[in-house]
Order: structure tokens, then C-alpha cells, then sequence
């Protein structure tokens, strides 16, 4: 994989294969790790990547230990500095570095990381019908699953935790409703009387599926508690996957609550929470 | 019973998927599906696809939705050229990258400029406040800024210097502010020019073909009642 590189900037690490924990928020992020003391070192969820490369076998990546994954500080606004744009143009998380290509957006990652390591086939199986299976369920879970489940927890936890109050009831309802048909139309379509999505193996399908049910769960919120169905696949693939590296992905997410918001740039929570002001939306309106 | 798709080419994601398979010379029967008809809310519909959505794809017993991944299969299946999704490790990479970032951006703020613009007001007869339009025009603007910045950059096409999938799924995309008035590629010679290439690589009748449908959509007649009725629903949902 080739010997580290020292990056742009002051105080910059880069490991030859740089990977980015996948943060709670969809907003363009950065990633790295500068060495600015005065700012605190906001621990941030490592969910899927982490999750990808130990279970995709992904050689070599054990060795490079920590130099390998760079926590980072989406929340705290260094993606404006001139060194996060450098190394990563994108401003994304996660991302990932390997030599001087630069890839974004996790399910290119781990469709990536699964050819060039050539991950046992059941991730993403070669069969015409299943694969495409897989791509159904990726194309359809960025609106139909991620961005609800994100909502959740800026509902239920951040913006409260932010603002200091609390998201209008009917706001919330409307969108516990659609997160219920979602996962409705996930357990009728996706899921059905199998073990994980594509049969009796787990793929990538499921592991995104997971991580994304997941993100509510800082926000105390649990989607598993009202299907039985749903709770029964979700502990199959927290076993498949094992649940040391499971709970070991989980870990920082489920303390979110913790998180001093203090250290938050307004840029990252604009869309969320000053939606309103910046669409010019008039909330009474009937037209979303 | 050969390849079937249904599609509306008043869709984004269908035009993508018509021009795929006509270009690459694929087989299929076109199953309409008249979207401002309310036709995929029907019964007979919901047995091809449950989440009553156009592109959808069947093969014999085997269905498919969601455009990225036909388009995914028609390649896989009918052994198309390289270009349209490259063996390469990296050139792969950058489709799939543009695929999955379009979902909630280029996808998101093309489907809204259209309905804001044109649709709900002209089809629904739902006023869209001048406010609410221009913050959505503006949201168009920067997500077209990403693709010029982030995607395209310097390059011939977005992946690469070849055609691909994603610009396709870009291209048919931005179509749908082009149909709703909007001139997006004032001011964007980059973009204009990637555009026409995009074209011409796909050959000027196809595109055009493809096209008719979303360059009337300012001249939809008024929907009735009972229609606006039944399709206000999931077109909220759609425009959120």
C-alpha cells in the first residue's frame, strides 16, 4: 500500500490509504486531523468503513492501526481551511485517499474497496438478479432510508441540543410517519422472509441498511422496537459482522448525546435547523 | 414476454434508462405509464412495481426499480461498451460516486425547480410564492456550480474522457429545468459545452426523441380534481 506521505499544512498525518469515519450528518463535512489544540477533539462515529475493511479482509489495514482512520471534526468548521480543500477537495465524509485518487460517497467506497480486495463474493454477489438486488436497495436507501433516519436524530436530539428547543410536534409526527412507511416498504420489499436482503448471506445492501437504522439510536431512538422482524435482522447482522466490531463502530455514536454543541459551526447545521430562514420557506404554507 | 420497462419520459430517471437501451441497441417493449394520469397509482401497476414508481424494469418474473440499478443490469446483461461503465477500478469509482451523489442533489433540485416552476402551478393549479421559487432556482445554481467543480472539472465527460453512465443520469436530469424555462447553461460555457458533447454522443435524434415530452411540460392543461387530488399526495412527498 505504499509508505505514508506527509500531507499539506501544519501537523498533518497521511496514512497511504486514509479513510474517514462516517459521521451522523449528511452535510458536507472534512475530514483529517489537525493538531490545533485549542480546538477539542470531537470523537466521531467510525461506522461503516471500519466495519467494511475488518470484514472485508482488506489486508494490511490492521497494521497501519490508527494511522489508518482519521477521526475528524465535521462538527467543529475546519472544512473551510485551505489545508482540509486541499487534501480533500471534496469536503466529504467518509472519503478515502489511495496513492492520489480520492473517492467520495460511501457506497462508491465500498463497492471500491470490494473490487480491489476482492471481498468474499456474498457482499456483493456476481449472480445478474442478486447484484442488482444489491444496486435497488443502494440507489433507493439515500432518500428512502438515510435521510430519514437523519432526520431523526436532528429532530429528536441536535436541534433541541442547538437551539435549545424543541422541534414543533406536528413536525415530528409528520416525519416518525414517513420513517414508519420506509421501513415498512423496507421489511415488504428489501427484506421479505429472508435471512439479510440477498438470501442467506449478508451483503453490503444489509450492512448499509444497518449502520443508517442505527443513527437514531443517539437520539434514543430505537426503530427496531416496534418489528420483531426488523430486530431479528438487525442481531443477524450485527453477529455476522461480529458484535465486538459492531458495538466497537457504534461506540462514539451512541454518545452523542454527550457532545458539547458549543464547539458547532452554524455551517454545518444551517440546513438543518435555519432550513426556514434560508429557503425563504413561509412554514405556514401548504407547499413543503 | 421479452424485456419490459415501463417508463414515462416526462421522468428524469426513464429518460436515462429509454436512451440506454435504444442507444445500445436493447430489446424491449415500452410499457407507458402515464404519470400526470395517475396511472402508476393504479392496482395494475402496483403488481409491476409496489412503490408505484417509474423506471421500472421486468424480465421475465425478475423486477427491478430504481434507474441506477437498471441501468446497472441492462449493462451487465447485455454486454454494452466499456465506456458506459468501465472495468477500470478508478474509472468505475467516479461513476459510481456520481451516481450515488445525484440522488439527494442534481436529482433533488431538478425535480423541484421543474414542479415549483411549472408544475404545480401551471398542472395543479397550486401557486409556488416567488420566495420559494427563487430559494429553490438558487439551490439549482449551487448543486450546478458541484457539478462543474467537483465532477466535471477539466474533463471531457464526468468520469473520465468517455461517455459514461452518470453523464446520462446527469444530462437527462438537467433536462428538467431546461423544460420548466430555466436557462442553466447561461453562463456555464463548461457545462454548455459538456452538454453538447453529451449530445452528440448519444446522437442528436435519440436525445431529442427522448426529450419531447419534458419540453412540453409548460403546456400541460390543468389537471381535474379528482386527478389533482389523487396526485397531490405523493407529489409533496416527491418535492421534499
Amino acid at each position: 500500500m505504499g509508505a505514508a506521505e506527509p500531507g499539506v499544512g501544519t501537523g498533518w498525518e497521511v496514512g497511504a490509504l486514509i479513510l474517514v469515519p462516517l459521521l451522523p450528518l449528511p452535510c458536507p463535512v472534512t475530514w483529517g486531523e489537525p493538531r490545533c489544540p485549542s480546538r477539542p477533539q470531537f470523537p466521531l462515529p467510525e461506522k461503516t468503513e471500519r466495519k467494511a475493511f475488518r470484514s472485508l479482509g482488506v489486508p494490511g489495514l490492521s497494521s497501519l492501526g490508527s494511522h489508518s482512520l482519521r477521526p475528524s471534526l465535521p462538527l467543529s468548521g475546519h472544512h473551510h481551511s485551505k489545508e482540509y480543500i486541499e487534501i480533500n477537495p471534496v469536503r466529504k465524509l467518509p472519503s478515502l485517499k489511495d496513492g492520489k485518487f480520492i473517492l467520495s460517497e460511501s457506497v462508491a467506497i465500498l463497492f471500491y474497496l470490494c473490487r480491489k480486495y476482492s471481498a468474499p463474493s456474498h457482499w456483493y454477489p456476481p449472480d445478474l438478479h442478486t447484484r442488482a438486488r444489491v444496486d435497488e436497495f443502494m440507489a433507493w436507501q439515500h432518500t428512502a432510508i438515510q435521510l430519514p433516519m437523519n432526520k431523526i436524530l436532528w429532530i429528536k436530539l441536535l436541534i433541541p441540543m442547538i437551539t435549545g428547543e424543541e422541534v414543533p410536534a406536528e413536525k415530528t409526527e409528520q416525519m416518525l410517519e414517513e420513517v414508519k412507511k420506509s421501513l415498512q416498504l423496507f421489511e415488504e420489499k428489501f427484506l421479505q422472509d429472508r435471512m439479510f436482503i440477498t438470501g442467506d448471506q449478508i451483503s453490503l445492501a444489509d450492512l448499509v441498511a444497518l449502520v443508517e437504522m442505527m443513527q437514531p439510536m443517539a437520539s434514543n431512538h430505537n426503530v427496531f422496537l416496534n418489528s420483531a422482524k426488523l430486530a431479528d435482522w438487525r442481531m443477524r447482522v450485527e453477529l455476522s459482522i461480529g458484535s465486538g466490531l459492531f458495538w466497537e463502530a457504534h461506540e462514539r455514536l451512541v454518545k452523542l448525546a454527550e457532545w458539547d454543541c458549543s464547539t458547532l459551526d452554524p455551517m454545518v447545521a444551517r440546513p438543518w435547523v435555519w432550513g426556514t430562514e434560508r429557503s425563504g420557506r413561509d412554514p405556514e404554507a401548504n407547499i413543503p | 414476454m421479452g424485456l419490459e420497462l415501463y417508463l414515462d419520459l416526462l421522468s428524469q430517471p426513464c429518460r436515462a434508462v429509454y436512451i440506454f437501451a435504444k442507444k445500445n441497441g436493447i430489446p424491449f417493449e415500452l410499457r407507458a405509464v402515464e404519470l400526470l394520469k395517475g396511472q402508476h397509482l393504479s392496482d395494475a401497476f402496483a403488481q409491476v412495481n409496489p412503490l408505484k414508481k417509474v423506471p421500472a424494469l421486468k424480465d421475465g418474473d425478475f423486477t427491478l426499480t430504481e434507474s441506477v440499478a437498471i441501468l446497472l443490469y441492462l449493462t451487465r446483461k447485455y454486454e454494452v461498451p466499456d465506456h458506459w461503465y468501465p472495468q477500470d477500478l478508478q474509472a468505475r469509482a467516479r461513476v459510481d460516486e456520481y451516481l450515488a451523489w445525484q440522488h439527494t442533489t442534481l436529482r433533488r433540485n431538478c425535480l423541484r425547480a421543474l414542479w415549483h416552476k411549472v408544475m404545480l402551478p401551471v398542472f395543479l393549479g397550486e401557486p409556488v410564492s416567488p420566495q420559494m421559487l427563487a430559494a429553490t432556482l438558487a439551490e439549482l445554481d449551487e448543486t450546478l456550480q458541484l457539478l462543474e467543480d467537483q465532477f466535471l472539472q477539466n474533463k471531457a465527460f464526468l468520469a473520465g474522457p468517455h461517455i459514461s453512465l452518470a453523464d446520462l443520469v446527469a444530462v437527462t436530469e438537467l433536462m428538467h429545468p431546461v423544460g420548466a424555462g430555466c436557462q442553466i447553461f447561461e453562463g456555464r460555457p463548461k457545462l454548455a459545452a459538456w452538454q453538447q458533447r453529451v449530445v452528440a454522443a448519444v446522437g442528436e435524434e435519440l436525445f431529442r426523441e427522448a426529450h419531447e415530452v419534458i419540453l412540453k411540460a409548460r403546456d400541460s392543461p390543468p389537471a381535474d380534481p379528482i386527478i389533482k387530488q389523487k396526485l397531490m399526495p405523493g407529489v409533496l412527498a416527491m418535492i421534499r
